[in-house]
């Protein structure tokens, strides 16, 4: 049987009858001019500034062969995979036995300490490596207390610093990733391994083991990302220019050019890209090779065990979760302590708040009002474009999807210094204003949230739109009326999360902002970075109050929302 | 334009169908999942598309309640086209296979989602809805919310949420597919019981050929895009007109022959036996391939001349008023045959010699699968 195809429809037609039949389109259409302009416009100007040399003014690679051969710009290299190295073997070294613990095992107190590992995710990472300082810099509280023993510790500045603040900054990354991978491994699986005669051990070792080994190596190209990637815990351990890594040197090439060299710190910006993007691509390819390692049977459940271990092993865990989210307390703690020169004393005291809020001008505000901008329009863009890049498929869903995804891999001064860039004259001059950092809070996190919103959708039962599409009502409304509700839950979370991220946001925000658009993260940033020790524990605790009390607000919203179900069988 | 036809099936006369498919085609790429359908439902009636999965049962379902477009061909439903209106204007019912309860909402809420759409409200809005969670029993629960319901219920909903708005076309997805067997066959009797108090047209697509059986005025049997037989039930399986269908409504044992002259006739030889004369030898030339279906049904224990095939019994299982019989053909090959549980019927490893029952004996071409006998 041979049938005629229907008459091939120009490009055009096509498009035109996309448009009608679907107003979607539409949406779609306007988010791919807004990245257009706000995420591919910036990195093209990075990329062509690269490529133009800085002495010669021709095109060609003379930036990259200059970053090569000089000794700095390779250090800043080195120091940057030294760095990401040693911290992620340290959160694997983290992540990895917390993660087999929690999902082989069930002990007392196993939810309290989750949430703590959780919350450990959630402050700013540049006030947990200034809290490392507080403990272990040149007066810093354990450092003063050996020194009075007349013993000299270690310096906390530095490669191994930076990488131990990162690391535990980063671990809930690989305790989220491989507990996924570890409790859907089916438990007929090793049932099947133990019944042919192997000891626990070794069904663990030639079973478990192959089956989640791309799930942490994963979540270690993901710390690995993030550690690169991060511009406050180098910036504040590595004391700027004195141990420069990639998002540091990037930073202060791009602050000594405004004066006379261009195109240094696109190149380093475009290297920085470059490995990042290697990074994402082993890990996607690395991802779509993931071995089934659920046939669908029986999921891995936890086992209880005996009263006594359970017990011991509570307690490690929660020892090794104290040790992590001690910067948030000795932070907040020392706001509270009277400074004397550099070195706080055992005397309580409002006096850092004084202040800091003597200090403050609009740094909070400026932070409230931005953040809060950046989270609506994220939040109303994300819930729409995840919605439309997981219901349609074709050629505009796919570009879609990967032109948002893109601010996910580029590191925030990199997305910074190319915003400074393009935007500093017609026809869009928006350096030195509000709308900047809004707009580059935004692009960031749009990912997170996008990413948040089409997982939820995909969950839901696509049968539900037609069921209400069948009982006559037009497809807008039906969005409103079926989607958004079922998606609020979904949405919420990444808001908060994205909150959280926004509200502390330093890499790119430290590029664009001025003086009359200093935010929050930005004087916490300045104070810890050799000012006032005191006034820089207030902001940092200012910061960690203002998420907690906005998570808190999250969790009552979406405590209301009974769960229902998604209409999936 | 309101008809006021008192139809019934019989009314495809003067009045026309009240569904005419003609011609429709539907393309994905470079997949053809319907390759022009005809199909014309009488007012009232209950059409069936049966067929394997992917065999485009679903995608005409979709188009005809606008969730696809087609490409060629019209769908017209008493006389008017609806090739250009949108899904949400074309007032057809349809209850899926995941039942689609809006989760949010509750059972009451899920019924009077299509009426407030069409402007109803008040005092009538709760009438109706309470009459039709009345028709499937469950007013008890109309406040309730899906997640504690089972299918069975969700089903339920949905059919009074399909049922409520009064559509010109009730479009069924596979709605049992997701219940236990017992549900299903309660299910399926109180659908049809509703269905024809009603007098509402209907397609309901399922895989499962009992079902289709059990429900339906008609039975449309679909293959690879196409429409391979369209009758009432009895006909499909008595007088399947290719291969396919013979196949796939009630299953058979196939066998390969030719047709040899035999005597003044003509006659099948099998593999392995001696050949059989045809009483019907219409439209057959000796020489001919051909494949023999025999339903398992369809053989009787014969001896000597009348003995067409035979074969060893490998198993024998009794299944209450018949006993089933797995046999292994001289010529290689085994086949299945029922006959009714009685003393004397062969045992495991003897050699059981069958007849064909008179009237049986389906032939079909050997190379394209048509009907010749």
């Amino acid at each position: 049987m041979t049938l005629a195809a229907p008459p091939r429809k120009g490009h055009a037609e096509r498009a035109w009858h996309a448009l009608r039949t679907d107003p979607w389109t539409l949406v779609a259409l306007a988010a791919l001019a807004f990245l257009a302009v706000f995420v591919v416009l910036p990195l093209f100007e990075l990329l062509r500034q690269s490529v133009i040399g800085q002495e010669s003014g021709r095109f060609g690679l003379e930036n990259f062969v200059t970053f090569f051969e000089s000794r700095y710009f390779r250090r800043a290299l080195g120091n940057s995979f030294l760095v990401a190295t040693l911290g992620t073997v340290l959160a694997l070294m983290i992540g990895l036995p917390l993660a087999f613990v929690f999902a082989r095992y069930d002990f007392p107190a196993k939810r309290w300490i989750e949430v703590a590992i959780l919350m450990s995710m959630l402050s700013p990472p540049f006030v947990g490596a200034y809290a490392w300082i507080l403990m272990f810099g040149r007066s810093g509280i354990v450092t003063e207390a050996g020194r009075s023993i007349g013993l000299e510790l270690p310096t906390i500045y530095g490669p191994v610093g930076i990488a131990i603040a990162s690391a535990f900054g980063l671990y809930p990354l690989v305790f989220l990733v491989v507990r996924g991978a570890l409790s859907r491994v089916s438990a007929t699986i090793e049932e099947a391994a133990a019944s042919l005669g192997r000891s626990p051990f070794y069904v663990v070792w030639s079973v478990t083991l192959p089956l989640v080994i791309p799930a942490v190596v994963t979540s270690a190209l993901l710390v690995f990302l993030g550690i690169i990637s991060d511009f406050g815990t180098p910036a504040i351990l590595g004391e700027g220019e004195r141990y420069p890594v990639l998002a540091t040197l990037a930073f202060s090439l791009y602050l000594s050019e405004i004066g006379a060299e261009t195109g240094m710190a696109a190149t380093t910006s475009m290297i920085l890209v470059g490995l990042a993007l290697a990074l994402v691509l082993v890990a996607r390819f690395l991802a779509t090779r993931r071995l089934v390692a659920n046939d669908g049977a029986s999921s891995r459940s936890p086992e209880p065990l005996p009263a006594r271990t359970a017990w011991v092993m509570a307690a490690g865990v929660a020892a090794l979760v104290l040790i992590a989210n001690m910067p948030l307390f000795v932070v907040v703690i020392s706001s509270f302590l009277e400074v004397r020169g550099v070195v706080f004393q055992p005397a309580l005291t409002l006096d850092n708040y004084t202040k800091a809020f003597g200090a403050l001008g609009n740094a909070l505000t400026n932070s409230l009002i931005y953040a809060s901008v950046a989270l609506a329009l994220t939040i109303v863009a994300g819930t729409a474009l995840g919605y439309y890049v997981s219901r349609r498929s074709g050629p505009l869903a796919r570009i879609l999807d990967l032109l948002i995804m893109i601010p996910y891999v580029v590191p925030g001064t990199v997305l910074g210094i190319g915003y400074a860039q393009v935007f500093n004259g017609p026809p869009l001059f928006l350096t030195g204003t509000a709308g900047i950092i809004a707009m580059v809070y935004f692009v960031r996190k749009l990912p997170y949230m996008m990413r948040a919103s089409s997982s939820i959708v995909y969950q839901i039962d696509r049968n539900l739109e037609d069921a209400s599409l069948n009982l006559g009502v037009p497809p807008g409304q039906g969005f409103f009326r079926i989607m958004v509700p079922l998606m609020r839950p979904g949405v919420l979370a990444g808001a908060s999360i994205a909150w959280v991220e926004i509200f502390n946001e330093l890499s790119a925000s430290i590029v664009l902002y001025t003086g009359a658009t200093r935010t929050l993260p930005i004087a916490a940033y300045q104070q810890s970075l050799g000012g006032d020790v005191g006034m820089a524990a207030a902001y940092a605790t200012m910061l960690i109050v203002v998420t907690a009390a906005a998570l808190t607000l999250f969790m009552l919203a979406s405590r209301g929302q009974k769960e229902k179900g998604l209409g999936l069988l | 334009m309101a008809t006021s036809v008192d139809g019934g099936i019989s009314a495809a006369g003067a009045q026309g169908p009240h569904v005419r498919i003609s011609g429709l085609t539907k393309r994905f790429e470079a997949f053809q999942a319907l390759g022009g359908i005809d199909l014309d439902i009488a007012r009232g009636e209950l059409m069936t598309l049966l067929g394997p999965s992917g065999c485009g049962k679903t995608t005409l379902l979709r188009t005809v309640a606008g969730f696809l477009r087609n490409d060629g061909g019209s769908i017209s439903v008493g006389g008017r086209e609806i090739d250009d209106l949108a899904p949400h204007k074309r007032n057809f019912g349809m209850v899926f296979q995941s039942y689609a309860i809006f989760p949010h909402l509750s059972v009451k809420d899920n019924v009077a989602y299509g009426l407030k759409a069409r402007g109803v409200g008040g005092k009538e809005l709760t009438s109706r809805v309470m009459e039709a969670l009345a028709s499937v029993k469950l007013e008890a629960l109309a406040e309730r919310f899906p997640d504690a319901m089972s299918g069975g219920q969700k089903q339920r909903v949905g059919l009074a949420r399909a049922m409520v708005i009064k559509p010109e076309l009730l479009l069924m997805d596979e709605p049992l597919s997701n219940l236990d067997a017992k549900l299903r066959i309660e299910m399926r009797q109180e659908i049809r019981l509703m269905q024809k108090q009603l007098g509402i047209t209907t397609l309901y697509v399922t895989h499962d050929q009992e079902e289709a059986m059990a429900i339906s005025d008609r039975v449309a049997v679909m293959d690879r895009g196409t429409l391979q037989q369209v009758a009432a039930p009895e006909a499909i399986y008595d007088n399947p007109v290719n291969a396919f269908v013979t196949d796939f409504i009630g299953g058979c044992n196939w066998f390969d022959g030719q047709i040899i002259a035999l005597g003044s006739g003509l006659g099948l030889a099998l593999a392995g036996e001696a050949p059989v004369l045809l009483p019907a030898t219409a439209g057959l030339t000796p020489g001919q391939m051909v494949r023999l279906a025999m339903r398992t049904e369809d053989f009787t224990l014969a001896g000597g001349p009348d003995c067409a095939i035979s074969g060893t019994v490998l198993i024998r299982s009794y299944l209450g008023q018949r006993t089933r019989l797995r046999l292994r053909h001289a010529a290689g090959g085994e086949f299945d045959v029922d006959l009714p549980s009685a003393p004397g019927l062969p045992s495991e490893r003897e050699v059981a010699h069958l007849g064909f029952l008179p009237g049986r004996t389906r032939l079909f071409a050997a190379d394209d699968g048509r009907r010749l006998v």
